[in-house]
């Protein structure tokens, strides 16, 4: 059945900033499409987020399945296709894909070296993987004029820290991937931006070994004395969204209350 | 929750599809890994055996499911009553 509201897609959609985008976007008025993967422990929390993005005249839907399989993708860009029938498509896909082997490169005290699987899955799902349903997406004609992609990264992309090698690389990769794109997509109207949040806790942040010091020392340098939440993220990305223009493509785009440049 | 030759059949079917490999090729001491599967494909098996069987499994216990044997251990110790606490339906 067909909705004449623009949708959002959101890869990442239970927590954290790919969450904090679908509650924004749908108080602007959009349909929202979510893609995660969860344990029934979620449900809870699940529920609540259905119950929440339900009704005022626009759709939500909430699918729990691994965004990395090529039949996941296949499934879902069919059905949103026909959900998005008659409208004007997809006007917002967000990447918040958080996944990844966490580990020393070299074998160290701490345990194992990453294995070349580990470091093939973090690389595919969180860097690869954005070209992958860009290009699914637009073949498929859901993105198009006016179109704009957003892809989280981090400042680990160009930073080090304990156990993040693997992550790093992929973030690196993934804004490697939003260069391309946006250069590859600029005659098609469709932008496509990195968004570099600063440390913000999220369930992904929670699970690096050593993530209580990355806390502390943002809380120290951020000159707004804070963290960046995933509502800051959720608004800039909906600001951007407001105005038709795709002008602003290709960059990585700092949502950190100026944290990166603090020491 | 017990599992009987059945349901061991059905979680080695849903495994083979995750995974995408011939179920023939799942043997019980047969570990995921060497099939391909990634600790991403971990939770996905995870989180359909859940919903098929209608039962919670507490994540610390995915270390021990790399095995179809490792996996039904883990699923027979599973209680229902976990079921109920975290708002799924026992099918």
């Amino acid at each position: 059945m067909g909705n004449p509201r623009p949708w959002c897609f959101i890869l990442g959609a239970s927590s954290g900033m790919g969450e904090a985008c679908a509650r924004q976007l749908h108080a602007e008025g959009m349909n929202v499409y979510g893609l995660h993967l969860d344990p029934s422990s979620a449900q809870p929390h699940l529920d609540q987020l259905v119950a929440d993005l339900s009704g005022d005249g626009t759709r939500f839907r909430l699918v729990n399945a691994n965004a990395a399989k090529s039949s996941v993708r296949e499934s879902v860009i069919g059905e949103l296709k026909e959900l998005a029938q008659g409208g004007p498509g997809v006007a917002v896909a967000v990447h918040s894909l958080a996944f990844g082997a966490l580990g020393p490169l070299v074998a160290d005290g701490d345990g194992p070296p990453l294995s070349a699987r580990q470091l093939e899955m973090t690389l595919n799902v969180m860097a690869n993987s954005l070209v992958y349903w860009v290009q699914d997406l637009y073949r498929s004609g859901l993105l198009g004029r006016g179109s704009k992609v957003f892809a989280l990264t981090s400042a680990g992309s160009s930073k080090v820290a304990a156990s993040y090698g693997a992550v790093s690389a992929a973030k690196a990769a993934l804004e490697a991937y939003v260069r391309q794109l946006a250069f590859e997509l600029a005659r098609s109207g469709v932008a496509v931006n990195a968004i570099r949040a600063g440390v913000t806790l999220t369930p992904a942040l929670r699970k690096i070994p050593g993530h209580e010091r990355i806390v502390q020392r943002a809380q120290e340098i951020n000159p707004h004395g804070r963290l960046t939440t995933p509502e800051d993220v959720a608004q800039a990305i909906a600001l951007m969204c407001r105005a038709p223009s795709t002008w602003i493509t290709g960059n990585v785009i700092g949502v950190d209350g100026g944290e990166y440049f603090s020491s | 929750m017990t599992l009987d030759e059945a349901q061991v059949a059905k979680i080695r079917t849903l495994i083979a599809e995750i995974i995408e490999v011939e179920e023939d090729q799942i043997g019980p001491q047969t570990r995921f890994e060497d099939l391909g599967a990634d600790s991403l494909r971990a939770i996905e098996i995870m989180a359909q055996l859940e919903k098929t069987f209608g039962v919670s499994i507490h994540q610390d216990r995915l270390a021990e499911m790399t095995t179809l044997q490792g996996v039904c251990t883990v699923m027979q110790g599973s209680p229902p009553e976990e079921v109920k606490a975290c708002g799924v339906t026992a099918s």
